[in-house]
């Protein structure tokens, strides 16, 4: 086996490791990590982001 | 472990598919959106305000742009950047979850032609803008110039993207500030000639004849262009560090941000009767300014086409026969479908705003289909370990690697969407006057999979009632 095949292959089972022990990692996150949208907020984000606009849209039509 | 695969792992989840970890976020608030409005304030504004220009008048205009890139960023935005930043996952792994390991790669395709397509129109900007450089010096090189430059555009943005991607960091720090300054330059030349009232008497340039299907074809052209945002969000989301940096600064910069930008297009357009920046800005900026203009956009443009590019090597790499070719290899595959700019540049470029409307056609259903998915089905969460498992007995198998009910009511959409309003020959039919296409694109594909779901698929398929603790990989996609 050349010595570029077998950095590839290394590099390939360094990756699937890499990837099982971030897939743990990720999974193990919860809402307080990356905190959480409340329903008020999407209540108020959806109201200026989709229905104020779509109201402007229809009122200059 | 050498060194050199550690900086391979490190560089494979900042711009790869390893999911990216909390610590390794770049984007807090501030980061997140400087790089928004880096994304947003692009030369593409100027022409996709042209097209709007076209065929409506300044308040029509104005009001269709903002409101469509806010609407079309909201709704592209909302389930692929919670999702991503959540798990740190790149775009399509995402969407795997919806439409199951082979099917994502069928929404792979549209987010190819997507880069390519914005590839090719902002390199044959950069084209039209020399040629148009040249004739101010007096030579007319016509649209064989226009060929030369697009395709050394092309050579520039391969080489730049095998050189390394941070490459494009310098010229992103000269073109964004740049950018700004050419913006506020146009609106105050565009205002300095004409008053308000001047410029809401200017009518639209080359408009359809239905009035009520102008504004309509505006206000697609604005959903269109926030829509086209649906490839780039995950990859940017991805690398924030909370749910709400990854969503409110997205809309802020590149739905509102970018309709703003956009109504310069339309004002300058309108006021200087061409659609075309490359041809309006020598008419704004006189020789001098109007040429530095130009080159900037140039820069721009060539330096965009090249992180477009970046990106599309990069999601082809979901395809696994194209995943053991090198880079160089790889990102030369993703550039040749951009040689039909060189070939036919000014057509392509003429019928862009189809292609505008086009990314509407297309990621208004996919997205209505991600946010059923996400939020109703899934509570805004999934099984990550099962993004990556290629196994028949995989979560996110479905039917042989496809989910029917989703694909069949993006698809089912897409074609409704066609039927309402045939974003090429402008054909229209049914209730699309008064309910535009994107809208019944994006309700009718929600309703029907959300009962298509509750019918074939919870509790029987998807692993919507499966436990979300990590399995063990029984054969890997990565």
């Amino acid at each position: 086996m050349s010595e570029e095949a077998q950095e590839r292959e290394l590099f390939e089972q360094a990756l699937q490791i890499e990837l099982v022990q971030r897939i743990d990692a990720v999974s193990s996150y919860t809402d307080q990590d990356f905190g959480v949208i409340s329903r008020v907020e999407w209540v108020i984000f959806l109201i200026l982001g989709l229905i104020v606009p779509s109201i402007c849209v229809w009122w200059v039509a | 472990m050498s060194l050199t695969i550690e900086e391979r792992l490190r560089e494979e989840a900042l711009f790869g598919r390893l999911p990216l970890l909390k610590e390794e976020r770049e984007y807090s608030t501030r980061g997140i959106i400087s790089t928004g409005f880096t994304y947003a304030v692009a030369a593409w504004c100027f022409l996709i305000g042209g097209y709007s220009a076209n065929v409506v008048g300044a308040v029509q205009g104005i009001v269709t742009l903002v409101a469509g890139c806010t609407i079309g960023v909201i709704m592209s935005a909302a389930a692929s950047a919670l999702a991503c930043n959540r798990y740190g996952l790149e775009q399509i792994d995402y969407t795997k979850s919806c439409y199951g390991q082979r099917g994502a790669r069928l929404i792979l395709l549209f987010y190819i032609i997507n880069q390519i397509g914005w590839t090719g129109m902002i390199l044959v900007m950069f084209g039209k803008g020399v040629t148009n450089v040249a004739a101010g010096l007096g030579y007319d090189g016509g649209e064989n110039l226009v060929r030369i430059c697009v395709f050394a555009g092309l050579v520039v943005g391969y080489w730049v993207i095998n050189k390394g991607v941070h490459v494009l960091n310098v010229f992103n720090s000269i073109v964004f500030p740049g950018l700004l300054v050419v913006t506020g330059f146009l609106y105050w030349a565009i205002f300095k000639g004409a008053d308000w009232s001047h410029i809401c008497a200017q009518i639209p340039l080359a408009p359809l004849d239905d009035p009520r299907l102008n504004y309509i074809a505006s206000f697609e052209y604005g959903l269109g262009a926030g829509f086209s945002w649906w490839p780039g969000i995950g990859f940017l989301t991805r690398n924030t560090d909370t749910q709400r940096n990854s969503l409110y600064p997205q809309v802020l910069t590149m739905g509102f941000g970018m309709g703003v930008v956009c109504c310069t297009g339309l004002l300058a357009g309108l006021v200087f009767r061409s659609y075309d920046p490359t041809v309006w800005m020598i008419k704004v900026g006189g020789p001098l300014f109007g040429v530095l203009s130009l080159l900037l956009v140039a820069v721009a443009n060539v330096s965009a086409s090249a992180m477009m590019m970046y990106t599309a090597a990069l999601a082809l790499r979901h395809v696994r026969a194209f995943r053991a070719l090198s880079w160089s290899k790889l990102t030369l595959l993703g550039f040749l479908p951009v040689m039909a700019y060189v070939a036919i540049p000014s057509t392509l470029y003429d019928n862009g705003s189809s292609f505008l409307a086009y990314n509407a056609t297309m990621f208004a259903p996919i997205s209505a289909v991600l946010l059923v998915d996400y939020f109703m089905l899934r509570k805004g969460r999934l099984n990550v370990s099962q993004i990556f498992e290629d196994s028949p007995e995989g979560h996110y198998w479905f039917w042989n690697g496809f989910n029917l009910p989703a694909l069949f009511s993006a698809f089912l959409g897409m074609g409704l969407y066609i039927w309402l309003l045939n974003p090429v020959t402008y054909a229209a039919h049914g209730p699309v006057r008064f309910l535009t296409a994107s809208g019944p694109a994006t309700v009718l594909p929600m309703l029907l999979y959300a009962v298509l779901a509750y019918l074939f698929l919870v509790g029987k398929s998807g692993g919507y009632r499966d436990s979300l603790d990590p399995l063990p990989l029984r054969k890997s996609n990565l």
